[in-house]
């Protein structure tokens, strides 16, 4: 083999070695130069989402009930429908931990049940 | 390693292609479909983050029998009094089933004195933000609403409603592409039409945002509130943080598990083609340590070709993902991880990758798999001349 031809196979092992580090940067590069062109329409998001009730996406939820799932769930009470599936905790499939829910504020008199008199018994007829 | 060993590698992977093409397109494809996967999560995480910052401190709603009901104006009052409370406003929203689109539109609200969307570039693709005279009778809708209903600005629209007086709402503007993620499926409109169109009484509304004037006492003013609201139900930008976070991260999780037997018969495929030393092979071994390769240099050979496709593959597969979420918007998986939605946006994601993101990835799978080869090219390795000739 020519030593034209076995320079040439070293370029090409060469080459081969570098294209990952090579597309990782290519890849940084072309994403920062996106984040560079999302904050020149943040500001639009920022204005339209004050407007809306809230930051979820047009799609953040699996079902037509949970359109705004971050103020729904875990309340929302079925998908679809009955026996549909649906990928978001309220009666999902997969639910979310519990201890997402353990800072959400609960309702304070209940936790704390008082006695209640137990009501007359009432008897008809009677005035 | 010279390059010499990795000119050998090469030379050697050249005459045996389809194996080098065989593990090399598989691991691509691996690659690609977990770099896609992160790359697309982190994406809607970045957006979600940002758009989060525009949101009220806390949200107030109120439950009747563990479902959403609307809440009295007069319940503000309870809420004001609250210290740290800045402002308590009012929302008026809902949905309307649009028979026409199969699908749920957003209705929402906007009260007098809300900031003009025109003063900001970008909010709208046409037309001009509403006029809240109360006998405007405007809205500006999402893009595909519009398109989908066959509506320009300036044509009248007549909303389902349970409410027969509720009025026709002229259509006045449309949303910018840009914001099409939060506002495909949305109409805006006045207050008062809001809650015409959506049947809600003059001392209704949907819920209260509450603005603070220290952040920080968050908790502590929702506990106040479901003190003095026993049926409310509060959430605060924590909460709605850690809703986003997990459904992102639970979809992208659920794509990843349910990718696993793919990276395993990967695996499998790659200890199988790399243990299995053909004829060919051994005499090539036989005849290198016959002119005086060491086991070492035999070793280090074979580790480069596992190297060599290792690298390659990652990089073609990195490159993929990357063009699969970013250039064609992620087709098959948008929906999967985004979610569903029948008016479904199709604005572009911003990408959230950073060097260490792409770094972590490679060393996640070159690791394995050039590991993967040790063994079995330890075992070439040894392989004895005399043996191999004696075979042959």
């Amino acid at each position: 083999m020519s030593e034209a031809a076995s320079r040439g196979q070293a370029a090409v092992a060469l080459g081969l070695l570098v294209s990952l580090p090579l597309v990782i940067v290519a890849i940084a590069f072309h994403a920062s130069a996106g984040r560079r062109d999302e904050a020149t329409t943040r500001a639009a998001r920022v204005a339209v989402v004050k407007r809306m009730p809230s930051a979820d996406f047009a799609f953040a939820g699996g079902s037509r009930h949970l359109r705004f799932l971050s103020l729904e769930e875990p309340q929302a009470a079925f998908a679809d429908g009955p026996c549909l599936p649906d990928p978001d905790p309220a009666g999902g499939l997969v639910g979310a931990p519990k201890a997402m829910f353990a800072d959400t504020p609960t309702f304070g008199p209940r936790n704390t049940p008082t006695p209640t008199p137990t009501p007359a018994p009432t008897t008809r007829g009677t005035p | 390693m010279t390059i010499g060993l990795l000119v050998f590698a090469l030379r050697a992977l050249s005459r045996r292609k389809a194996r080098a093409v065989a593990l090399g397109g598989g691991l691509a494809f691996a690659v690609a479909l977990v770099a896609a996967v992160l790359f697309l999560s982190d994406a809607l995480r970045g957006e979600s983050d940002a758009a989060r910052n525009a949101l009220p401190d806390l949200v107030v709603s109120r439950l009747r029998g563990g479902r959403p009901a609307t809440i009295s104006l007069q319940d503000a009052q309870k809420i004001v009094g609250i210290d740290s409370v800045r402002s308590v406003t009012p929302r008026v929203w809902g949905y309307v089933f649009v028979p026409a689109l199969q699908a749920n539109v957003v209705v929402m609200g906007t009260r007098e004195g809300s900031p003009p969307l025109e003063a900001v570039k970008g909010t709208l693709a046409e037309g001009h933000d509403l006029r809240l005279d109360g006998h405007a009778h405007e809205m500006i809708a999402g893009a595909r609403i519009a398109k989908f209903l066959g509506v320009v600005v300036g044509d009248e629209l007549g909303l389902p409603s349970p409410n027969p007086k509720a009025p026709s709402l002229k259509l006045v503007g449309t949303f910018s592409s840009s914001v099409d993620l939060f506002t495909n499926d949305v109409i805006v409109t006045s207050d008062a039409d809001a809650r015409a169109v959506l049947g809600l009484g003059p001392d209704e509304c949907a819920d209260f945002s509450v603005e603070l004037s220290n952040p920080e006492e968050a908790g502590v003013v929702a506990k106040t509130v479901t003190m003095r609201l026993p049926d409310a139900r509060v959430v605060d930008k924590k909460l709605l943080a850690r809703a986003h976070t997990l459904a992102f991260g639970r979809r992208s999780g659920i794509v990843l598990a349910a990718s696993f037997p793919v990276f395993l018969a990967l695996l499998v495929l790659a200890w199988d083609r790399l243990s299995g030393v053909g004829d060919t092979e051994r005499r090539e071994i036989a005849v290198l340590k016959a002119v005086g390769w060491s086991t070492s240099d035999v070793l280090a050979a074979k580790l480069s070709e596992s190297l060599l496709v290792g690298v390659l593959a990652t990089a073609i597969g990195l490159a993929l993902g990357y063009a699969w979420v970013f250039l064609a918007g992620a087709p098959l998986f948008r929906p999967a991880l985004a979610g569903f939605g029948v008016l479904y946006p199709e604005a572009p994601l911003t990408p959230q990758v950073d060097v260490a993101q792409l770094l972590g990835i490679s060393l996640a799978v070159l690791g394995p798999f050039v590991a993967l080869s040790i063994v079995p090219a330890w075992r070439a390795a040894q392989v004895d001349p005399m043996d191999a000739m004696r075979d042959e």
